[in-house]
């Protein structure tokens, strides 16, 4: 049998920025079609701003010991001024360092539920797609099992039974959350494994895992990609609302929810103590929503242009 | 027009590089079974060309799909150079697909739409062999050497691509583990009529190239007849016709065969009796 001929010269390598031309040509149409929604560009501003509170919060807080508990009774309840733009709650504590501080607690819990969540409910997801029987059957079940229960009231009884705390409820949000992931992988995956190209890595001799991480996997990217970006905000408003009940994060402890909880019963003469914490989560659902819209926006052709 | 190329003279002493017979698929749906091949039988000499030919619907697909092992026989066995394919599962399966490959209809869905080009034909030594690194550049090079496209194509997505260009990456993969059998499935029918010409005339010298087997198959009458020794004829699944292309173009002895043999269009004539 005659060979392929190897040309003798050992091949060039070219720059980095002739290798990826396709990908940076790409990366920027992205980025063009991004930056011309006004509502992704808020998704994205509101986002970077609770990025940088997260990251940066115990710096930026203008009075960092009032996130610790400190307890200043000289000053309780005062309303919105220069010295304390968001007022002060009944400890006398500033209620501007406090949710600055919050964002920190939220982003970790945002990013560790969706994290979980998706790490074990897009393997199952992929897996269950397909393979077809028995472990499609089994895997899909236990699904449906749990997304026959509202998610809220599961997470609720798991952090009863656990008892209450900021990790008991990620835990319990963790548990409930990975379903989604598998419903929208599985589905995205039937279709993907029908694809030609599938058949054609088949056909080469690939094995299963080469195919499901090659293939498959990356294909499915987009839908899992916006997912996680809206559940991001719907995370961190279960959290709240678990903290809001007093089942998650305890006071002193700066988190939104819990920061409601206690303001609830100030209400309507001290508003400011429930109104700025919850406009800091209203606007971080919001900056994840929106972002989220826009990513598909950019990376699901089929909806670009409406 | 394409001109017929004299047949091969096949060497009677060698066992014949693919055989198959009593190659039978049932589909199942909605509870009733549909039989899509009924008892085909059909052997190619290493070197060979066989054409299958028949209208949409008529299984020639289904048949190369079996015989890439890609869906399950319901019965009939498939033997390449010898060896059992229809016993084989599993990593032996694996293993013997090295051996054969295929090259789809559609070249726009054939590839991943997120792999480059560059990835698209590594695939195969990346799946079937140890080759890495600078030999494994070299070899994509070579191969897109092969099929006449520049090597600065290695870096392109394939929709950058056109459908002829795609047919020639798809050609490339499937060429790249120097397979003994090439399959393939009307590959031509989704591009442009120009391209065809193109593609064809580029199989017919891959083949002198590498040696390879083809198992051709297409209900473009006029491309089999360029191109294959031999041809099948298949109607709703079953066999209606085998034999040297030229006889059945020249002289078909089945009414189905003369009916596809007249459907091909051609050029009016012009009457020139003064």
């Amino acid at each position: 049998m005659s060979s392929i001929d190897m040309p003798a010269v050992a091949p060039e390598i070219p720059g980095f920025r002739e290798r990826h031309a396709s990908t940076i040509r790409q990366w920027r149409l992205y980025a063009h079609l991004f930056a011309g929604s006004f509502s992704s560009m808020l998704g994205l501003g509101l986002v970077v701003l609770f990025l940088v509170l997260a990251i940066f919060g115990p710096v930026l807080a203008p009075y960092p010991e009032d996130t610790l508990g400190a307890v200043k009774l000289g000053q309780r309840l005062l309303g919105p001024s220069f010295a304390h733009p968001f007022g002060t709650d009944e400890m006398g504590a500033d209620i501007l360092s406090r949710v600055i501080v919050g964002a920190r607690t939220s982003l970790w819990i945002g990013l560790v539920i969706t994290g979980i969540g998706a790490a074990v409910g897009v393997p199952l997801g992929i897996i269950a797609g397909y393979k077809d029987g028995i472990v499609r059957a089994v895997i899909m079940r236990i699904t449906d099992l749990f997304l026959s229960v509202p998610g809220l009231a599961l997470a609720l009884s798991i952090v009863a039974a656990l008892g209450p705390g900021i990790m008991n409820c990620v835990i319990a949000l963790s548990i409930v959350w990975w379903p989604g992931y598998v419903r929208l992988v599985q589905a995205k995956t039937l279709s993907v494994k029908e694809e030609l190209y599938v058949e054609s890595a088949r056909a080469l001799g690939a094995r299963t895992p080469w195919i499901l991480w090659h293939h498959i996997l990356p294909n499915c990217m987009t839908p899992i990609v916006v997912k996680a970006s809206m559940d991001m905000g719907m995370a961190i408003l279960s959290a709240a609302s678990l903290g809001f009940i007093g089942l998650g994060a305890k006071p002193p402890h700066p988190e939104w929810g819990a920061m409601i909880s206690v303001a609830r019963t100030y209400m309507p003469d001290w508003w400011w103590y429930s109104a700025f914490p919850g406009l800091a989560i209203f606007l971080t659902v919001l900056g994840f929503n929106l972002l989220g819209d826009g990513l598909r926006d950019i990376l699901d052709p089929r909806s670009r242009g409406r | 027009m394409l001109s017929p190329v004299t047949t091969l003279s096949i060497d009677a002493a060698r066992p014949p590089l693919l055989s198959v017979t009593g190659l039978t698929k049932d589909f199942s749906s909605g509870g009733r079974l549909f039989r899509a091949v009924d008892d085909i039988s059909l052997q190619i000499p290493q070197g060979g060309v066989l054409g299958i030919v028949g209208e949409s619907g008529s299984g020639k697909s289904t048949v190369a799909r079996l015989v890439m092992r890609l869906i399950e026989p319901t019965a009939g066995t498939i033997l390449l150079d010898g060896e059992d394919l229809s016993a084989k599962s599993g990593e032996s399966l694996r293993l013997i697909r090295r051996h054969m490959q295929i090259v789809f209809q559609n070249p726009h869905s054939a590839l991943n739409p997120r792999h480059t080009i560059h990835d698209a034909i590594a695939e195969p030594f990346l799946v079937q062999t140890t080759i890495r690194g600078l030999e494994l550049e070299r070899r994509v090079e070579a191969l897109l050497d092969i099929v006449s496209l520049p090597k600065a194509f290695k870096y392109r997505y394939p929709h950058e691509l056109s459908g002829g260009q795609k047919q020639r990456i798809c050609i490339a993969r499937a060429v790249a583990l120097e397979p003994r059998l090439l399959v393939l499935d009307e590959p031509t029918s989704a591009l442009d009529v120009s391209v065809q010409a193109q593609i064809i005339t580029f199989l017919q010298e891959l083949r002198d190239r590498l040696n390879l087997t083809y198992l051709f198959i297409s209900h473009n009458l006029a491309v089999v007849r360029y191109l294959c020794d031999r041809v099948i004829v298949m109607n709703q699944g079953k066999m209606v016709e085998e034999g040297v292309t030229d006889a059945i173009f020249a002289n078909p002895s089945n009414s189905y065969t003369r009916q596809l043999i007249d459907s091909i269009p051609r050029l009016p004539q012009r009457n020139l009796v003064y």
